[in-house]
């Protein structure tokens, strides 16, 4: 399956131009929308459940004509996603997200921004939606749920600005682990500059409570190439430390060992089978949704998940 | 160079702020933010120079000269010129003298013409003087060409005995004006003066709070004018007051007794005619107390001044109106006319209606519903000559010839019409002022009203005649007749059931009474004014009684100003008013006025202003300074080179700064 083509408006750098977390998102919704074909989302959620009665404004597509037959009555089709799906959002809030080397452009704005629109487009076909702001420790907490008005404080909670002082995976994961119970979808939204000795441990520990886990790494250009071309004192937006730095000289060390940082933390994901998905901040928002979607597709739903007295509908 | 401030010299102490900042060690120019160290190790470079030395040295200099020329602003620098030139210019002094209300209270009046005679006294030969008056406006009792002609020892005993005749009065504190007026005295006897002479306002007033300073807020002040203050302090301070209530139930006035915040007392009484209630008012409050009934007087009794103690009362009474209505029928017959307007002038707690039946006595209500005879048609042609206006009602066709004499035209034709359809009333002008009660949208639908049988009237019968309401065939239903001094109303039906039902609709009693306002009291008429307010008075009102029991003509002023507080009686054609006049609830506001209160106005106080009483010590030698320093202006040239710094200082830093890159992937 191809990539769509990127339209002009869902640039990033143009994107947010727009003030509204939640227009951005619905812009990216209905674009992505209006981009594909119908058919690629149609199946990934198909995990049929039970029967209900028709009634006007259902989609015909849906109607069981076998029931038809058997019993004279319109039935539709209901989809155990429809109602089932619960989605966690974890995005980043520490400091470092907020770098942007392109103005107006941070790494947390590209998240909370992709995080909106996964929301939207979640909240849009009647999954429950929920975030998670967490520096070293959990800072907001909105638990999934699709009801009127949930959007909206998602919205709000994600256009607070990162804050925090240091990234930490142990304590948040693990808190957010025994938090869900029931199974759900677990989206990690992070830059990752952090040591990763627990991230292993805590997605581990998610996945075998039976989540799913869909990991966006999102950087800033400038940090995949390195390319600054001055010497300069550097400060860590986190640790507040400053450093002489001469580019030239330090950029092969520099891209050594973020090349070896990220290797392991695709390494992580790969042992806890978790799909990883590097998103720097000039790439297209809708992109990132497609990505999303082609994981879930590509995954179907969990072994564990399927009835097996019901039939899966196509 | 000298300076009026120079305390203000002390902020040149703030250079050693842009002294310590270039001191600082800077870091290095290019910093860069980034998200995380922690796949970068440091490069070695050179060190950074610890040593403290300053940085960018003009731009250290410009900055150091422009704090000390900011300090040297606000001292506001003048050169001071010899000995000699401070015994030149004679000063020129109004002396403005309060003369409100609260001047009355005891030894307040007495401390003020002390004062006064000390200001007047403690003039120069050459110095030259104007006296004025200010309660709620001011009064110019000597002017400055009163004196100019006369040597010095009689200019004094001029404006001396001028303050002899003066006497507080009874009108509110309106310092405002007084203040600008005396300025404005100053700034026209200063054109086409060359002198330097100093001119100044001395306010003797007791300063109280209540007075009323809003023209002075921003008003433009003649150069070189200064005021001073001469408060004079009365010996009490406890001040309570009465002032009227809204009452709901007109049998039970009530009043409000305040109490001043620095009151030593707090219980008094209230005398109502014979009776004596106790009111007991904490200070700084207020209560309100009901009255037994309605009196014209209330008094407090228990306070230290009394010049604020009586409350003047209207109260309300039915006001005495005589009607007559020439009809056909029983007055309790209710198919009849009569009955409906005697109903419309029921008895009530503005009308006690005296119902008349012989045309001798004068009727402030006349309607005509019959054919009359000769004499009464007399009698009534001589109301109307005097200025009556006469309701007439064609209640019949047999009325044409009485209509016709009445307005002068000999017999009009008057024909029945009867189609067998009721007519609504249209095309009614309620720009006419006795219809404009029913302007509003609210009132004006008379589409509810209909009207069975009618006389057709031709309004070109008559002269200058009227139509302001017609059928909705076309025929005039009412019309207004000018007669003599007066006029007729005619309306061409009736507003018995046989005729319409005018008189069941809620348009009938307004309608009369609108027809008939200046001969009846009115709801919502204002008899409670204040002293200086001008009272109403209406064409026809022969004379006022005033509380000292002065009559004046009425037709000698279009108003009269209350100038006192008690009861006012207008006598009018058909009524007597009475209006009651207090003093004004500010002029009860006795605590002084801070100095600062008048110079956040602008008011140009002398001496700072930081001790009123003490105005006349700041002596000459200050006021010369000033007055210098005002003319010099030596401050407006520090300014213009603080902006000529400021300008050449952000060029030297957009220059020096320009030399910077922009820091390369800057947060947002």
């Amino acid at each position: 399956m191809a990539d769509p083509p990127p339209t002009r408006l869902l640039e990033p750098a143009a994107l947010m131009r727009i003030r509204s977390l939640e227009l951005r998102a619905r812009i990216v919704v209905e674009g992505f929308l209006s981009g594909i074909h119908r058919s690629p989302y149609h199946g990934f959620s198909a995990e049929f459940s039970e029967y209900r009665q028709y009634v006007p404004g259902d989609d015909l597509r849906h109607i069981d004509w076998r029931v038809y037959g058997r019993s004279d009555r319109y039935f539709v089709k209901k989809y155990e996603d429809e109602t089932n799906l619960r989605c966690q959002l974890l995005v980043d809030g520490s400091r470092s997200m907020s770098y942007g080397s392109t103005p107006g452009l941070t790494k947390h704005g590209y998240a909370a921004t992709l995080a909106a629109t996964l929301a939207h487009f979640l909240s849009g076909q009647g999954d429950a939606v929920g975030v998670t702001r967490f520096d070293e420790r959990i800072v907001d907490y909105l638990p999934a749920r699709n009801r009127p008005g949930h959007l909206r404080r998602l919205m709000l909670s994600l256009e607070r600005p990162a804050e925090g002082r240091s990234t930490s995976f142990g304590e948040p994961l693990e808190r957010v682990a025994q938090m869900h119970d029931r199974r759900g979808l677990f989206v990690l939204l992070s830059d990752f500059l952090a040591p990763l000795e627990e991230l292993e441990r805590q997605l581990g520990l998610l996945r075998a409570r039976g989540h799913e886990v869909l990991v966006f790494r999102v950087l800033d250009p400038r940090e995949l190439d390195f390319g600054f071309d001055r010497a300069a004192r550097f400060t860590g937006l986190e640790s507040g430390r400053q450093q002489f730095i001469d580019p030239d000289r330090a950029r092969d060390g520099y891209l050594e060992r973020f090349g070896e940082h990220q290797e392991a933390l695709r390494g992580i994901c790969r042992r806890t089978g978790i799909d990883f998905v590097l998103s720097p901040s000039d790439r297209p928002l809708d992109l990132a949704l497609y990505d999303f979607l082609s994981s879930r597709t590509r995954r179907g739903p969990d072994p564990g998940r399927a009835r097996p007295n019901l039939r899966r509908a196509s | 160079m000298n300076f009026l401030v120079p305390l203000y010299l002390a902020g040149a102490l703030a250079v050693a702020i842009p002294i310590y900042l270039h001191l600082r060690r800077r870091p290095p120019k290019d910093s860069v933010e980034f998200g995380s160290l922690m796949f970068l190790r440091p490069t070695p470079h050179p060190p950074v120079k610890r040593s403290r030395q300053l940085e960018n040295l003009p731009l250290l200099l410009l900055r150091c000269l422009a704090l000390l020329l900011l300090a040297g602003l606000f001292a506001r620098p003048f050169l001071r010129g010899g000995e000699e030139e401070l015994g030149k210019g004679a000063t020129r002094t109004v002396l403005l003298l309060d003369t409100s209300a609260s001047m009355r209270r005891d030894g307040v009046w007495q401390a003020a013409l002390d004062e006064a005679s000390g200001v007047i006294a403690g003039l120069d030969d050459a110095d030259s003087l104007a006296v004025m008056a200010v309660a709620d406006a001011p009064r110019m009792l000597v002017d400055f060409e009163d004196g100019a002609g006369a040597e010095a020892g009689r200019r004094r005993a001029i404006a001396a005995s001028a303050l002899e005749a003066v006497e507080p009065g009874w009108g509110g504190s309106n310092l405002g004006i007084g203040l600008l007026a005396a300025a404005e005295a100053l700034g026209d006897a200063a054109v086409g003066e060359e002198s330097s002479g100093t001119s100044r306002v001395v306010l003797v007033s007791d300063l109280q709070g209540g007075a009323a300073l809003g023209s002075v807020a921003g008003a433009s002040w003649p150069p070189g004018v200064e005021v001073e203050l001469r408060a004079v302090e009365a010996r009490e301070a406890t001040n309570a007051t009465v002032t009227v209530s809204p009452s709901v139930d007109p049998e039970r006035p009530a009043v409000r007794v305040w109490n001043s915040e620095d009151s030593e007392r707090e219980s008094f009484t209230l005398r109502v005619g014979d009776r004596v209630l106790p009111a007991v008012v904490p200070a700084g409050e207020s209560r309100v107390f009901a009255l037994p009934g309605p009196v014209p007087e209330v008094s407090l009794v228990g306070d230290a001044h009394e010049f604020d103690n009586t409350l003047h009362l209207s109260p309300r009474e039915p006001e005495r109106v005589t009607l007559h209505f020439l009809g056909e029928g029983e007055p309790d017959d209710s198919g009849g006319l009569e009955y409906y307007f005697r109903r419309a002038f029921g008895g009530s707690d503005l009308l006690e209606p005296v119902f008349v039946d012989d045309l001798d006595e004068p009727a402030s209500v006349l309607a005509v519903a019959r054919p009359l005879d000769q004499a009464e048609t007399r009698a009534v042609r001589a109301a109307l000559d005097k200025g009556a206006r006469v309701l007439v009602v064609v209640s019949s066709t047999g009325m044409a010839e009485t209509l016709g004499d009445l307005a002068g035209t000999g017999e009009v034709p008057v024909v029945e019409e009867s189609g067998g359809r009721y007519a609504l009333l249209e095309g009614i002008d309620f720009d006419d002022p006795l219809l404009a009660g029913f302007r509003d949208p609210r009132w004006r639908d008379f589409t509810g009203v209909h009207f069975w049988r009618h006389r057709v009237i031709e309004a070109g019968d008559f002269d200058g005649a009227r139509v302001l309401a017609r059928f909705d065939n076309g025929d005039p239903a009412w019309l207004e007749v000018p007669v003599g001094r007066g006029g007729l109303f005619v309306m061409s039906a009736g507003w018995h059931p046989r005729d319409s039902q005018l008189a069941l609709s809620s348009k009938f009693v307004p309608l009369l009474y609108s027809l008939f306002a200046d001969r009846v009291a009115r709801v919502g008429e204002a008899r409670q004014f204040f002293v200086g307010d001008a009272l109403p008075l209406e064409e026809g009102d022969r004379r006022v009684v005033l509380p000292s029991g002065e009559r004046r003509r009425a037709a000698d002023a279009p108003a009269v100003r209350a100038d006192a507080p008690g009861i006012y009686e207008v006598e009018g054609e058909f009524r007597t008013r009475r209006y009651a006049v207090n003093l004004r609830r500010s002029e009860s506001e006795l605590k002084p006025l801070e100095a600062t209160a008048l110079e956040s106005l602008g008011v140009p106080l002398a001496g700072g202003g930081s001790d009123p009483v003490d105005g006349a010590g700041t002596g000459k030698r200050s006021l010369r300074d000033r007055e210098a320093e005002s003319n010099q202006n030596l401050w407006r040239w520090a300014a213009l080179g603080l902006l000529v710094l400021l300008i050449v200082e952000s060029w030297t830093a957009s220059r020096s700064g320009g030399s910077q890159a922009i820091p390369e992937g800057a947060p947002s």
